[in-house]
């Protein structure tokens, strides 16, 4: 019988084939590509939709596939498919992003008379593959490859606008800051494989549910330089995790994705803020049964996002260009998922993962509509009024704005109050790490309700504050239609966990959990097997809740202070910006304001690192190699030239010192062999 | 005879093309070195060894003719393939072809007899992957620098006469080092043997035939041969700090013969690590395992950093086989599967990429005549294919995923890191590992500033679409290294038949 999962790799395959064909066929094609790419990604989000019904009844699917190395006696090494509730939700997220991103493309791209089309179509096309296919991955080293495959379609389509300055100078820098994070996760990889024997995500054979078992006794793994398994395990989480703060875009390997905005904004919204950045929580949550051994991984994650979130907040309070904010708020939200999945909330960080990949994906396509309505100038402060000029744009960027803001009843809403509720729940259990992630990520959300609504208020209301603002240009179908599906979903699509409102009527509706909860007891990646009763979480990472108000009572007063809070910067911001003239009050904050424009001068360090440390350092070493190493050799030579010099004397030519020479030689062989001899 | 007729057609070859008017030298030659090139196809189909040429018994495609008799040695004919160098002799047959093609472009004087040149280095290294008998491997191993040597003399650049002579002298004195190290070992095995097969001497070895010589013990011969022969390789792989030649060398070059140098010479050495050093001293190499992963680990680190100094697009490339070549050194002290494996598998699948990326050098310098990064900027927009195919390239060189140099750097970290025979394997391991870091930071920075950003040139030429002869090798090789790097099973399946019965060995009684 044939049913959804045999054509699961041709999610990722129909991707792959739309790349060869917008690569050597784009030319000719209409639209350059772009409706092969299209076709490509429905037929993706179909088969994925079709692979969601399918789990839903109750099938999973974990298979290797193809065996890329088959070992002798040794590691064999596979590309394989897991489908649970979790990758199939990725899945349609991915696969629906992915194609609305194609066709908003059409107007950004297209209609703009861009050069180089085909280019554009076919590395969206690599990337929809490479990032299906991260998804879909059904062991670490499988996940890792494509990792650094869509850090190669990031490159390229950062880069996508090479003849300017800008572009390609971003795109290098995107990559290694990421590259430098996959150099830990390979390291981690590797020493997985070396300790376990296999990289599978899921089922009895796989490394969390091994590690599981050397924990309880039950089996025994080997460890390296003398450490504890649980220390070990330890170390080996903390390095994958390496790679998940270079793709996820946490501090301090953040600094890449604000220059990332140099791609088209079309980009920016499919890799830079809903897939591929998402690829590092989805890591995480993916191979959560192992990080939820260590309560130090753990706990580190959770710092690390607490303090992402507010960091990066910060700095979007006094962006001027609507892509920086958007970006810095990226970072800021992937740090709340960090917190979640730190804070033992996986369906919370799964949800807001969900949540951001819609809202922001909204935020970023209304972003370009704007972008090419204001005749790609991205200077907040140029535009102003637009809210009458291009209505569809202005509500559903309200949408993703009140979604991003945490604001009732938005997607967001729901979902960041969930991260926060779960964090502060386990903190209040006996873990002030999880405390002190809680009060950033609460002081963050002030933050973000304030930069959302400066950003609605300096884009779209006021009076228009340049003459492009006033006569905006027009955007077709192709922006509008996007638009509208996100803007939708955007404030519906909290409905999926309304975790609180359960609480309160006691009707069930968290529908999210149910189904992240669907996944096999043999497959090892329910959530009541991380954090029911009898979870990991409770046996090896020691969380325990506590809900000082009741369950009911925190939920209530968690998210009335999280929504007044937001309510407040959002408040604040009204006060400032909704005027018909605005002026920049954060000028008020200073030197402040000096610091955050300049990122806490995060860039400047690390360009520093590479530029006046590590360069520095290699042109010393290649001073030492001409000068040292290659001298010794060249002196070798000098000094047998010079002797060989020497002693071409001898050769004089003249035969009686040749005569001379062999009577002296004849008398010295004599005399030796006379002393050795004893003929003396 | 499949070898013999392989070797014989390849002589013949260069003879005829040594004859032929310069015109038709290149398209001549590049006739010529189809019939290898399908013949090392066909060796492969027919290709029934599953075992290690020098420790198994039936090696494929064997032939041995008692040859000469030499102060009691019967010196013989002796040839054949195992999972090691069968791959190595489809990569020089590949890179043969495409180089002589990718010539067509750059050299246009004294055709035919660069052509026969070609065509004789070809021969010198089938010879040195097939010859199982240490004489006729010895005879092999200094042939090719002969052709090497007119070949970078003749049509080098400016200091081409420099050049050629350190790189032949370095490897001269080199081989010397070593030939005086192996015969001690021969002679150290006294009667035991009685011919210069390298079987035999193997084998000899593993029972534990060896008597003292000279005053010196088994246990001291042992080691003063592997240090000589360790230094004679290591100059030829070539290894920090005897790599000095190598820039130079592949600077002055003209690019087909730098496609050959790295693709192929470079794996000479390896080749003869792996056989001597790692088969015929196991015990030794395993006894001083952590000074051997000093040597890879600088290799891979120095190497890498002197590449990020570089200027000059060849030399960058360049400097980075020499990192590259680290990682084989790694994998072979590991002694595990994935290890010693993954290093085989890096020679062939280096062998391709950097010719690959020689090769795309080339074809910009053919337009630009410069290859000085800060001399040209932008060429994306005056030379799309080629560069597309760069790119390609340098993230192949970074080991991108499903290219071939991923794999084979992955089965090294992987067999490199669990390995018990190098105490401190895991920090080893990952120490080297930071190269792929720099490795992107050189390339990267190389690419936005030649390939990217608006375009300008100092050099006086108009800049056109490279030809299609031009382009027509780099997409071959493309192709290879993404086959490679998709199915590394191709090759790696018959790699690792050759390998285990490596791991298994003991030190000899």
């Amino acid at each position: 019988m044939t049913g959804a999962f045999d054509f699961a790799p041709a999610i990722a395959l129909l991707p792959l084939a739309a790349f060869v064909v917008a690569l050597f066929g784009g030319k000719f094609l209409p639209k350059r590509g772009a409706l092969a790419g299209s076709t490509a990604l429905a037929g993706s989000l179909v088969l994925s939709i079709w692979t969601l019904v399918t789990v839903a009844g109750g099938e999973t699917y974990n298979a290797d596939l193809y065996t890329f190395v088959a070992g002798q006696d040794t590691l064999t090494l596979h590309l394989g498919i897991l489908i649970d509730p979790l990758s199939a939700l990725m899945l349609v997220i991915v696969s629906l992003i992915a194609l609305l991103v194609f066709i908003f493309s059409l107007g950004y791209m297209n209609d703009e008379g861009e050069t180089g089309l085909p280019r554009y179509y076919a590395e969206l096309g690599l990337f929809s593959f490479s990032m299906l296919a991260f998804v879909l991955a059904d062991n670490l080293l499988m996940a890792f490859m494509f990792f650094e495959l869509v850090g190669l379609c990031s490159y390229l389509l950062i880069g996508f606008w090479f003849r300017e300055e800008g572009p390609p100078s971003a795109a290098k820098k995107a990559f290694l800051v990421t590259r430098f994070g996959d150099y830990f996760f390979l390291v981690g990889t590797v020493g997985i494989f070396a300790t376990f024997g296999t990289g599978m995500f899921a089922g009895p054979e796989s490394f969390p549910h091994m590690a599981e078992q050397a924990l309880a006794g039950e089996t025994s793994v080997t460890t390296f330089f003398g450490l504890g398994e649980q220390a070990w395990f330890t170390v080996l989480g903390l390095l994958v995790l390496g790679g998940v703060i270079g793709k996820s875009a946490q501090f301090p390997l953040h600094t890449w994705l604000p220059d990332a905005m140099e791609g088209p904004t079309p980009v920016s919204a499919l890799i830079h803020a809903a897939t591929m950045v998402a690829a590092g929580v989805y890591l995480v949550a993916r191979m959560y049964g192992f990080y939820l051994l260590s309560p130090t991984a753990l706990g580190v994650i959770a710092l690390v996002g607490g303090f992402t979130a507010l960091f990066a907040a910060s700095m979007a309070l006094v962006k001027q260009e609507l892509k920086q904010v958007l970006a810095y708020s990226t970072i800021s939200q992937y740090g709340y998922m960090m917190l979640a999945l730190g804070g033992g909330g996986y369906v919370a960080a799964v949800f807001h993962l969900t949540t951001h990949a819609i809202f922001k994906a909204l935020l970023f396509l209304g972003a370009g509509a704007v972008i090419i309505a204001m005749h790609h100038n991205e200077n907040m402060w140029d535009m102003g009024g637009l809210k009458d000029k291009m209505p569809v744009t202005y509500y559903a960027f309200l949408s993703g704005s009140l979604a991003l803001a945490g604001i009732f009843p938005f997607a967001g809403f729901w979902s960041k109050d969930e991260v926060l509720y779960e964090t502060l729940i386990h903190g209040l259990g006996g873990n002030p790490l999880l405390l002190a992630g809680y009060a950033m990520g609460l002081l963050a959300v002030v933050f973000t309700g304030f930069y959302t609504f400066r950003m609605v208020f300096l884009t779209f209301h006021g009076e228009p504050r340049t003459e492009t603002a006033e006569d905006p240009h027009g955007v077709r179908w192709n922006v509008k239609l996007p638009l509208a599906v996100l803007g939708i979903l955007a404030a519906v699509a909290g409905v999926i966990n309304l975790a609180p409102v359960e609480k309160v009527t006691g009707v069930h509706l968290t529908f999210l959990h149910d189904w992240l909860d669907k996944a096999p007891d043999s497959f090892g990646t329910a959530v009541h097997h991380y954090t029911g009763d009898h979870g990991l979480m409770h046996e090896f990472a020691g969380y325990t809740a506590t809900n000082p108000l009741g369950e009911t009572g925190t939920v209530l007063a968690g998210a009335a202070v999280s929504l007044g809070l937001a309510l407040l910067g959002a408040g604040l911001a009204y006060r400032l910006y909704a005027v018909p003239d605005p002026e920049e009050h954060t000028d008020r904050l200073g030197s402040l304001k000096t610091l955050l424009m300049n990122n806490y001068y995060q860039d400047e360090y690390q360009v520093w690192l590479a530029r006046d440390v590590t360069l520095p350092l290699s042109r010393a070493a290649d001073t030492f190699d001409q000068s040292v190493i290659d001298g010794v050799v060249n002196a070798t030579s000098s000094v047998s030239l010079f002797a060989s010099e020497r002693v071409r004397r001898i050769q004089s030519g003249i035969v009686t010192h040749y005569a001379t020479l062999l009577t002296l030689g004849l008398v010295v062989i004599l005399v030796v062999l006379g002393l050795y001899g004893g003929w003396f | 005879m499949l070898l013999e007729a392989l070797l014989v057609s390849v002589l013949l070859g260069a003879g005829i093309v040594a004859v032929a008017p310069n015109r038709y030298a290149g398209k001549l030659a590049a006739a010529i070195s189809l019939v290898p090139l399908l013949g090392s196809f066909y060796l492969w189909s027919a290709f029934d060894g599953a075992s290690n040429a020098l420790l198994g018994t039936n090696p494929a495609f064997e032939t041995t003719i008692e040859w000469i008799s030499l102060a009691g040695y019967q010196l013989q004919w002796h040839v054949g393939l195992d999972g090691v160098s069968l791959p190595l002799v489809i990569l020089t047959t590949i890179l043969t072809t495409t180089a002589i093609v990718s010539a067509w472009t750059p050299i246009d004087e004294r055709q035919s007899q660069f052509y026969a040149l070609v065509l004789l280095l070809e021969a010198g290294l089938l010879g040195v992957f097939g010859a199982l008998d240490f004489f006729l491997w010895f005879v092999f191993w200094e042939v090719v620098l002969v052709p090497m040597y007119f070949l970078i003399a003749i049509w080098g650049g400016p200091r081409r006469k420099y050049a050629a002579i350190k790189f032949f002298v370095y490897t001269n004195v080199a081989s010397l080092v070593m030939f005086i190290g192996f015969i001690a070992l021969v002679f150290g095995l006294g009667d035991s043997i009685t011919t210069l097969g390298l079987p035999e001497i193997t084998q000899a070895l593993q029972a534990g035939e060896l008597t003292g010589l000279a005053g010196l013990g088994p246990g001291a011969l042992k080691g003063a041969a592997f240090i000589a022969m360790f230094a004679g390789f290591a100059v030829k792989v070539p290894m920090v700090p005897f790599h000095t030649w190598l820039p130079d060398a592949h600077v002055e070059a003209p690019t087909p013969v730098s496609v050959l140098l790295a693709g192929v010479l470079l794996k000479m050495g390896t080749y003869a690590l792996l056989r001597f050093n790692f088969t015929m001293l196991p015990d030794v190499a395993k006894a001083n395992a952590e000074i051997i992963a000093i040597f890879a680990v600088v290799s891979v680190i120095y190497g890498a950093l002197l590449a990020l100094a570089q200027r000059d697009l060849k030399r960058i490339v360049a400097y980075s086989s020499i990192s590259s070549m680290g990682y084989v050194l790694l994998g072979l002290i590991a002694y595990t599967a994935h290890g010693v494996g993954g290093a085989t598998f890096q020679m062939v699948s280096h062998g391709f990429i950097s010719g690959l990326m020689f090769m795309t050098v080339g074809v910009i310098y053919n337009q630009t005549h410069t290859r000085m990064v800060g001399d040209m900027s932008g060429l994306a927009d005056r030379m799309p294919v080629t560069v597309g195919i760069f790119v390609a390239a340098a993230f192949g060189y970074m080991g991108l995923p499903l290219m071939s140099g991923f794999a084979a750097e992955v089965l090294i970290f992987l067999g490199a890191f669990p390995s018990t025979v190098l105490p401190g394997a895991p920090i080893f391991t990952a120490l080297a590992m930071f190269g792929i870091v720099i490795v992107a930071g050189y390339l990267l920075l190389a690419m936005q500033r030649t390939l990217f950003g608006p375009f300008d040139l100092e050099t006086d030429y108009e800049l056109g679409r490279a030809p299609v002869q031009d382009v027509a090798p780099l997409v071959v090789l493309l192709a290879c290294v993404i086959a490679l790097g998709v199915a590394p099973d191709l090759f790696y399946g018959m790699i690792q038949d050759a390998v285990s019965p490596i791991l298994a060995l003991g030190g000899g009684a």
